[in-house]
């Protein structure tokens, strides 16, 4: 479980903060909107959410506030903030990267090494 | 900016807690909701949405628990959660908090009382400046020297204690002079002497005593001591015309005059003399002997005006030893550099000239102790008794802890289902740790708290009692200063992490599995390593049995020296008698008539009803002073004489203090107010055998120390008394007739030496009505107040070793107690399987028997090791004396069964039923 989480936490993070980007959500609508936008075929285990938007609003790059959802009920809307949109800028360009790097170590060929 | 926004969540997280608990609450709930509504529009049912949802959510407290973490507000939460945790354990088992917290605080305070007592009478320095430039100035030499007369006051400082050389702190006029006026060692030196008598001050027709010192112009400006009000004492005030001033110390002033302002240039009265109040002190000086403060300072020329013990002829005389000095080195000059200096000075002057105190190859040399704690006689009575004191608590407080740590230990093994529990739903074994440290803290703070508390009033009963029984009326404020509350708080501290430590450690290798089934602590112990875990605990107890037997030991010894002292013959039958002095300045007597005052008021006592017999004498027997002199055989050459004990008597001194008359006769009226040589002398069997042996001494010829003329003749032996104190043997006594000189007085009562009180008062009054009464008590009294250090030895260190006794006692009945619940399930299982009551009675109180025979033998090699640092204190009992040890170590193994009774009790009760059933 706790491995898990780790690999996934900066994974995790990128996407609620891309989620966010789209639009002001409250908790189950990050939720709702990752899976929406990869398709269905990325589901969030949901415990795992709410510390990882804690931990966001507590490094700056998001801030909340209270508003009425659209069953009139109130929740905690989140957005993302100027740093958070550098933030995550800078991550999926790390994250870029990376993908590229990986590939190209696994698309070597015998003969190339 | 991330750094203002994690500031900021911070900041809110910590300050806001209880509505950020509500909001994250309430988005929890709504996340729920909101899922359960989706399903429902997907078509299941509310309670079935509801339910699905939730459990797909996850444990919504361990979702709360990493957001919170996420926040970063973990610590805090945290430790309030430990406290208010550790504050709910505790509550829950009250008999094990009290004790432990008690122990603790017993522990605590007595090490807190005592180390502030040590510290106020050993440690503090003079409020002076610099108080590490001020010595005192001692001279030492092979022999005494041949003086006129010397007196000797108290604090000199004693170190190098040797029986090959006598030192002193009194000088003549003459010397102190010439160190008055060194510079090369010294920026400043003064006198001061104390005087004679107790000194009375009257403001407004208003009398009290007070103590004071005469002291030399440049007392306070060497010192370094500033006024409050006014101005201190200076070099022109001790000048033959100056007219008299007096300063008064800070307290003084505050006390008798109310801190009155105006008090500065008015006049008082000194033994009714006028004296101008110049000014007051800074406030915490009160003189350089700790202890014995004073109240006011006289010039030194200004003495003879209330005072005639040293006349100004004293000051041309070199061979009257009397002035005492304290120079204040200079800066950069070593206290050798200055002794050498100084000695060389002072050999050439003592040894040279017709007044030379000294022969050359006596080798008389200055010294120099350091008197930045100002002079000793306080500091060096009790140095000793206060170390061994310090040991004997430093060792209660090592019980203590122990007794503590084994009882956390018992308590922390029977916890382990709670704690496997804990360690099931998540917690770190970091989290369990901290846990029950922040327990064993509450408990050490808590028993630190409470130890503070009785170390302030133990320090200031100690205190008092120290002031109020000595012959003196000491005065010692302790208190508890800031280094000590924060070595106590330390102290605390590391019990607690020490005590809790064993038990953490232990609590967090908790195997899950065994301990959360049924059986808990018992199955997998008892298999293997159960003696060995059982062995940290009983090992604690033994080391609380040994520590407890050195105390005892210790004190047993001690207590039986107090004893011993108390049954010593004295030689003479101190019961009955009633001892007093008389203040007879006041009526004018000068000092020629004193000597008939005295027998006029003797020969009055005498017939005085209810009286037995009365006389007098220079001094009181066993007062803790007396009179010496050297003495020689007429006939034999000067350098044969000896140091004698003397004592001038009045009639019927020996009849009234009930001394045998052996041999020849004693003192009669003929022998007083008669001054022709030679004068008759009566001695004790121990001169008569030290100076005569096995020859007739009647009619012997004797002479004062060097000179030619024949002073005294012998005509009466008596008993051996003790004089000076109940610990020396008994010295060669010459008893003389008393001429004109002050003294004090003893009547023999017939039934209640005090009921005689108003008696003596009245017969003082008929023969003048200005004669006071003073200092009258009994001599068992008297005698009780020279035992002083060994009662004070023996009471507390018969409290310490009770405190022992109790704290070992419940260290084994906590254990055994302990063990008889761990093993309620087999004593169970062994009286279904039919064992008699009595086997397990004797498998419980064996138990303790054994441990504590382990202690006592392990106690008791210690204290044969250890009790020989007591010799010096010890009178008539060895530091290894069997009696004792055995006393001892019975008195322990009676507690430790009686200790084991209750718990075995309870194991004898065990239903098997139940304890089959038992977990």
């Amino acid at each position: 479980m706790d491995k898990q989480l780790e690999l996934l936490q900066g994974t995790l993070d990128m996407l609620i903060l891309k989620a966010v980007s789209l639009g002001p959500l409250h908790g189950y609508g990050v939720l709702l909107r990752i899976q929406q936008i990869s398709k269905d075929r990325l589901e969030i285990q949901q415990g795992s959410l709410y510390p990882a938007l804690y931990r966001l609003e507590h490094q700056g790059w998001i801030v909340s506030e209270w508003g009425e959802s659209e069953n009139k009920r109130k929740a905690k809307y989140y957005r993302l903030t100027a740093a958070g949109k550098r933030k995550l800028q800078t991550e999926s360009e790390k994250w870029n990267r990376m993908a590229d790097l990986i590939a190209g170590i696994l698309d070597t060929k015998p003969e190339e090494v | 900016m991330t750094l203002w926004n994690r500031l900021r969540s911070w900041f809110n997280a910590t300050l806001r807690r209880a509505r950020m608990e509500t909001e994250m609450d309430a988005e929890l709930r709504f996340h729920i909701e909101a899922y359960a509504e989706d399903l429902v529009r997907s078509g299941v049912p509310r309670e079935e949405a509801l339910r699905r949802a939730r459990i797909e959510f996850g444990g919504v407290e361990r979702v709360k628990e990493e957001a919170r973490e996420a926040r970063g507000v973990h610590l805090i939460d945290g430790l309030i959660q430990d406290l208010r945790y550790g504050l709910r354990m505790l509550r829950k088992s009250p008999g094990f908090t009290v004790v432990a917290v008690l122990t603790l605080a017993l522990g605590i305070g007595a090490n807190t009382a005592i180390f502030s007592l040590i510290n106020t009478v050993m440690l503090r320095t003079l409020p002076i400046r610099n108080p590490e430039q001020l010595v005192v100035i001692k001279w030492r030499a092979r022999q005494s020297p041949s003086t006129h007369n010397s007196y000797f006051w108290g604090g000199c400082p004693e170190q190098k204690f040797s029986s090959s050389s006598v030192s002193s702190c009194s000088f003549s006029y003459p010397v102190y002079d010439q160190f008055h006026g060194n510079r090369d060692a010294f920026s400043g030196v003064f006198g001061f002497i104390p005087p004679s008598g107790v000194t009375e001050i009257t403001v407004k027709a208003q009398t009290s005593q007070a103590r004071g010192d005469f002291v030399s112009g440049n007392f306070f400006s060497t010192l370094g001591v500033e006024a409050a009000v006014g101005r201190m004492l200076d070099p022109l005030d001790d000048t033959s015309g100056a007219s008299p001033v007096v300063v008064l110390s800070h307290g003084y002033w505050q006390s008798r005059f109310g801190s009155d302002p105006s008090l500065v240039g008015k006049t008082i009265l000194l033994n009714g003399i006028p004296f101008t109040v110049s000014g007051v002190a800074a406030p915490g000086f009160v003189g350089l002997e700790t202890g014995v403060p004073r109240q006011f300072w006289v010039a030194f020329a200004a003495r003879y005006r209330i005072d005639d013990r040293f006349p100004k002829e004293r000051e041309t005389d070199a061979k009257s030893e009397w002035m005492q000095m304290m120079g204040r080195l200079k800066p950069g000059v070593t206290v050798q550099q200055a002794e050498a200096a100084l000695s060389t000075m002072f050999a050439s002057t003592v040894t040279s000239g017709p007044d030379a105190l000294f022969k050359p190859e006596l080798q008389p040399q200055i010294e120099l102790p350091g008197a930045s704690r100002g002079l000793t006689s306080l500091r060096q009575e009790f140095s000793k008794p206060l170390f061994v004191l310090m040991t004997a608590v430093g060792l209660i407080l090592l019980i203590a802890c122990a007794n503590v740590a084994g009882l956390m230990l018992a308590r922390a093994v029977a916890r382990e289902k709670e704690l496997a529990v804990r360690f099931a739903l998540g917690a770190g074994p970091c989290r369990i740790v901290r846990q029950l440290l922040t327990e064993s803290l509450m408990l050490a703070v808590a028993g630190g708290g409470l130890g503070i508390l009785f170390a302030y009033w133990g320090a200031r009963s100690l205190a008092e009692f120290l002031a109020s029984s000595g012959e003196e009326a000491w005065e010692i404020n302790v208190n508890i200063d800031p280094r000590i509350l924060a070595f106590t708080i330390g102290i605390s501290c590391l019990v607690g992490i020490f005590s809790g430590l064993a038990p953490a450690l232990r609590g967090s290798g908790v195997d899950l599995i065994p301990a959360l089934k049924q059986r808990g602590s018992e199955s997998k112990r008892s298999t293997r390593g159960r003696e060995r875990r059982f062995g940290l605990g009983a090992a604690l107890v033994v080391a609380q049995v040994a520590t407890s037997i050195l105390v005892l030991a210790g004190a047993g010894l001690l207590v039986r020296t107090l004893v011993n002292l108390r049954g010593t013959n004295t030689g003479f039958d101190a019961r009955n008698i009633l001892l007093f002095d008389i203040d007879a300045r006041l009526t004018g007597n000068k000092r020629s008539k004193l000597g008939n005052l005295y027998r006029d008021v003797q020969r009055r006592l005498a017939s005085a009803p209810g009286v037995v017999s009365a006389s007098y004498s220079s001094t009181t027997l066993l007062s803790g002073s007396n009179m010496d002199t050297m003495l020689r055989i007429t006939d034999a050459p000067v350098e044969s004489a000896v140091s004698v004990d003397e004592l001038p008597v009045g009639p019927d001194f020996f009849q009234t203090m009930g001394i045998p008359a052996l041999i020849g006769r004693t003192f009669s009226a003929a022998d007083y107010g008669n001054s022709g040589k030679p004068q008759p002398m009566v001695i004790n069997q121990a001169f008569a055998r030290r100076f005569f042996g096995k020859q007739k001494p009647l009619g012997r010829l004797l002479s004062e120390g060097d000179t030619k003329t024949l002073d005294y003749e012998v005509v009466g032996i008596v008993g051996d008394t003790k004089y000076n104190s109940l610990r020396e043997e008994v010295a060669p006594t010459a008893y003389l007739p008393m001429g004109p000189q002050p003294g004090s007085f003893e009547i023999r009562a017939a039934v209640d030496p005090r009921a005689l009180i108003p008696t003596v008062r009245r017969v003082l009054a008929e023969l003048d009505s200005n004669l006071v009464l003073l200092n009258a008590k009994t001599q068992i009294e008297q005698i009780d107040q020279g035992l002083y250090q060994e009662r004070l030895l023996a009471n507390l260190s018969s409290l310490f070793a009770a405190l022992a006794l109790v704290l070992a006692c419940i260290g084994l009945y906590g254990l055994l107690s302990y063990e008889v619940t761990r093993r309620t399930h087999e004593i169970g299982v062994r009286m279904a399987l039919g064992a008699e009551q009595s086997s397990v009675l004797r498998l419980v109180v064996g138990k303790g028997i054994a441990l504590t025979l382990l202690g006592i033998t392990s106690g008791i090699a210690a204290a044969m090791g250890v009790t020989r640092y007591l010799e010096a204190m010890l009178y008539g009992v060895k530091p290894v004396d069997p009696g004792t040890f055995m006393c001892v170590a019975t008195l322990l193994l009676a507690v430790a069964v009686a200790a084991s009774y209750i718990p075995a009790r309870r194991a004898m009760r065990v239903d098997p039923m139940v304890a089959l059933r038992y977990e």
